[in-house]
């Protein structure tokens, strides 16, 4: 089960990592846990919930390095840190194409908060069908929906703003 | 009251996002917002931006985990070894029966030394007080012997001297304490 549910579900688990934290070390780092984790818990997991079962570690994962960054910026000089980890990473060039407005989407998406960051990622980056979504976020689907109209809402009020709206 | 007047700017948006979600709409919301939408500008330029956003966030490529972070998985977790092999129970007395081990030979070894140090001390100390009792008893005899010498020369000198001559040939003769002569004659 588990060398199926790693091969399965590596990719999706690293990119909801990349996408979240956009920071490529953090995001290979975050990936290689949630997978051992898997194979810690290989026997309490079921092998048809695997793959909601590793977005879930894989966020609780993310927050966790959020939290921290944020406890750094406010020991470290924070806008450096925030500069760092809060713009263009991953590189938006590569993510997003030649497009001026795709660029624009990754930072606006990077400004979004961790919830409405992971239903914009886990449904429109990943494509991942609302229940598996519910499930992996711990939220009801009424929850989920009204999350993300207005998680699309901010991210077009962000643009907008940024003067790059589409 | 028109199409676009029937449904207002916000009940539009919220059917919007539902299209946009894939959802499937009642034909009478479908029909409502298409009408709504091509009277009202401001939903139009909306639900443009809005799908725009979608298009670029669906083309979004974001790279696989890289081969070298999957064999470092694969490393850590099932082709790590035998000993991660087992189930959560065999470990556990694994790991207790190396506990138990390395506590044996943390406790058990020093304590087996520390007897055998102890035992040897004990008898190099029974040795030691033999020895300071035989040297007392040694000393207690040497001094019963000086005083009974000493005893026994002041008897012969001073006290016992009379007695002792009586029971030889020796007798006193004159005054008291006058020397004795031997046979009444003095010597």
């Amino acid at each position: 089960m588990f060398e199926q549910a790693v091969v399965e579900h590596k990719d999706r688990v690293h990119g909801f990592a990349a996408m979240m934290l956009r920071d490529a070390v953090e995001a290979q780092d975050v990936a290689q846990e949630a997978l051992v984790r898997l194979w810690r818990h290989r026997e309490q997991v079921d092998a048809a919930l695997a793959g909601v079962w590793l977005l879930r570690t894989t966020r609780n994962l993310c927050i966790d390095r959020l939290r921290r960054r944020v406890v750094r910026s406010e020991v470290d000089d924070g806008p450096e840190v925030l500069e760092r980890h809060g713009g263009d990473a991953p590189d938006p060039e590569r993510l997003a194409g030649s497009s001026e407005t795709g660029r624009a989407v990754l930072r606006a998406l990077g400004e979004l908060s961790e919830a409405d960051r992971s239903v914009v990622v886990l449904r429109e980056v990943q494509g991942l069908p609302y229940d598996e979504i519910a499930d992996a976020l711990g939220i009801p689907l009424g929850t989920l929906k009204a999350r993300l109209h207005r998680a699309r809402e901010r991210l077009r009020a962000e643009l907008v703003r940024a003067g790059v709206a589409p | 009251m028109s199409a676009v007047e029937r449904v207002d700017c916000a009940r539009a948006r919220r059917v919007v996002h539902a299209r946009l979600d894939g959802e499937a709409l009642a034909p009478d919301d479908a029909s409502l917002v298409d009408v709504h939408l091509a009277g009202c500008d401001a939903c139009r330029a909306v639900v443009a931006e809005l799908e725009e956003i979608q298009r670029e966030l669906r083309s979004v490529q974001v790279p696989g985990l890289e081969a070298a972070a999957l064999e470092r998985v694969w490393e850590r977790t099932s082709r790590a070894g035998p000993a991660r092999r087992g189930s959560v129970a065999r470990r556990s007395w694994r790991v207790a029966a190396a506990a138990a081990g390395l506590a044996l030979a943390l406790g058990g070894l020093p304590w087996i030394v520390v007897e055998r140090r102890d035992r040897a001390m004990a008898r190099e100390a029974e040795i030691r007080r033999a020895a300071g009792e035989a040297r007392f008893v040694l000393a207690v005899a040497g001094s019963a012997l000086r005083r009974a010498e000493r005893a026994t020369t002041d008897k012969v000198l001073v006290g016992g001297i009379g007695a002792a001559l009586d029971r030889t040939s020796i007798r006193w003769s004159g005054a008291t304490g006058s020397r004795p002569t031997r046979g009444g004659n003095g010597v």
